[in-house]
């Protein structure tokens, strides 16, 4: 590790691995699959397509090497490798979208990994997404501001807490606990789903 | 065409991904809920902690909330409740395990009794006494989000619940909550609940007035 701050490394040392990375990886997941959704290619072979984990690693490693510079009382460790996670995927899209002949989905690329889960993006039809729409809103019916934001997510395309606190007129603490509320409601009705 | 299921599970995992591209939403997931959905989707990271070299420690980053911790300890306090009897303006075991629970996880119980009330089936007088001991609970930084709970359970099919959520906003105080009460004595087939609800809505008019003034 080379020469840092102490409060860093006292901050590093401290800090739970085996509970951040697992997170991390999920991030990573979500930020890749986003890269895709938001409309960009990653436009990779699969022989050359990065795993989450792998962003990850490259995150953590090039953190401890030095490359990036932590300020412990400025964010927390977790949302900084979030941030430098977010970058790398970011430097990737761009530099991979420019190779045109090699252009690949993420939604692709995870039809691969998963196919009954991903297969539909590429074969849905618009009355798909309209029934599957109403059924996640129908799930949210009890608690319209979860509701409210999932159709802005769906409809408008907005994501960012930020963004969506301004188009509602509330507080962006608002915005991330009906965001929470709405991604354990969605993950307890698809492992009900599953169950069954 | 796919049957209902499997679409509609579809649509709703690339949301949740979405969800999931927010630091502040992963950081509130219990990590065993983390490392399950990890699982269900063929990854393990546990090689990726060794390969970095990084062993875990005790002491956990401070953002990550111990929303795993709340969810079990609220879950055992409400089943506890369901044998408890329960007297108007009397303290009793469930309102002394919200307050200790309140000390240690602030939002975080907030939050999770939010959950518990919009999506899960709770014991009518149960979700009651939760409501009105929220509406008392004086802490102004959980303010807005009790507010919105205590709103929206005036839309609630249970007289019960509607009438303790009337009640919660009483203690709230806040003005904000008179176009909500204004819908909800609109809609209110109970006439001594109408009632008690138009009493609050003027109780909530004059504390407008005295803030306006």
């Amino acid at each position: 590790m080379p020469s840092i701050e102490p409060n860093v490394k006292e901050a590093i040392e401290s800090t739970n691995w085996e509970d951040i990375i697992p997170r991390l990886v999920l991030f990573a997941r979500a930020r890749l699959y986003q890269a895709g959704w938001r409309g960009k290619s990653v436009g990779l072979p699969n022989q050359t397509f990065k795993e989450p984990g792998d962003y990850v690693h490259e995150a953590i490693k090039s953190f401890l090497d030095g490359d990036w510079k932590w300020d412990p009382n400025r964010v927390s460790l977790f949302k900084f490798l979030c941030g430098v996670i977010s970058s790398l995927i970011s430097d990737d899209v761009n530099n991979r979208s420019e190779v045109k002949s090699l252009d690949v989905s993420i939604d692709e690329i995870s039809s691969q990994e998963d196919s009954d889960r991903w297969q539909l993006d590429s074969q849905s039809s618009g009355l798909d997404f309209a029934i599957q729409r109403e059924e996640i809103l129908n799930r949210l019916r009890n608690d319209p501001l979860a509701s409210r934001i999932a159709e802005l997510i769906l409809d408008s395309g907005l994501y960012k807490s930020s963004e969506l606190a301004y188009a509602l007129g509330i507080g962006v603490e608002q915005v991330h606990n009906a965001k929470r509320r709405m991604r354990r409601a969605l993950t307890t009705w698809r492992r009900e789903h599953k169950v069954q | 065409m796919p049957n209902i299921d499997q679409i509609t599970t579809t649509l709703s995992a690339k949301l949740v991904l979405i969800l999931d591209s927010d630091p502040e939403i992963i950081s509130s997931i219990p990590i065993s809920d983390v490392k399950e959905e990890l699982f269900e989707i063929g990854i393990d990271p546990q090689p990726l902690v060794g390969a970095i070299g990084l062993s875990g420690q005790s002491v956990k980053d401070s953002d990550l909330q111990t929303t795993a911790d709340v969810s079990w300890e609220t879950k055992e306090l409400l089943r506890a409740a369901n044998e408890e009897v329960f007297e108007d303006g009397v303290d009793n075991e469930l309102t002394k395990g919200l307050a200790s629970l309140f000390e240690r996880y602030n939002d975080g119980l907030i939050n999770e009794l939010t959950y518990l009330l919009l999506y899960k089936e709770i014991n009518e007088e149960i979700a009651s006494e939760i409501l009105r001991w929220l509406g008392r609970l004086d802490d102004p930084s959980s303010q807005h989000d009790r507010l919105f709970l205590l709103e929206e359970c005036l839309r609630n099919s249970s007289t019960r619940i509607r009438d303790a959520a009337s009640v919660g906003l009483a203690s709230l105080d806040d003005a904000h909550a008179i176009p909500f009460l204004q819908q909800a004595i609109q809609q209110e087939q109970c006439v001594e609940l109408r009632e008690d609800m138009e009493q609050v809505l003027a109780q909530l008019e004059a504390t407008r007035r005295c803030h306006s003034s």
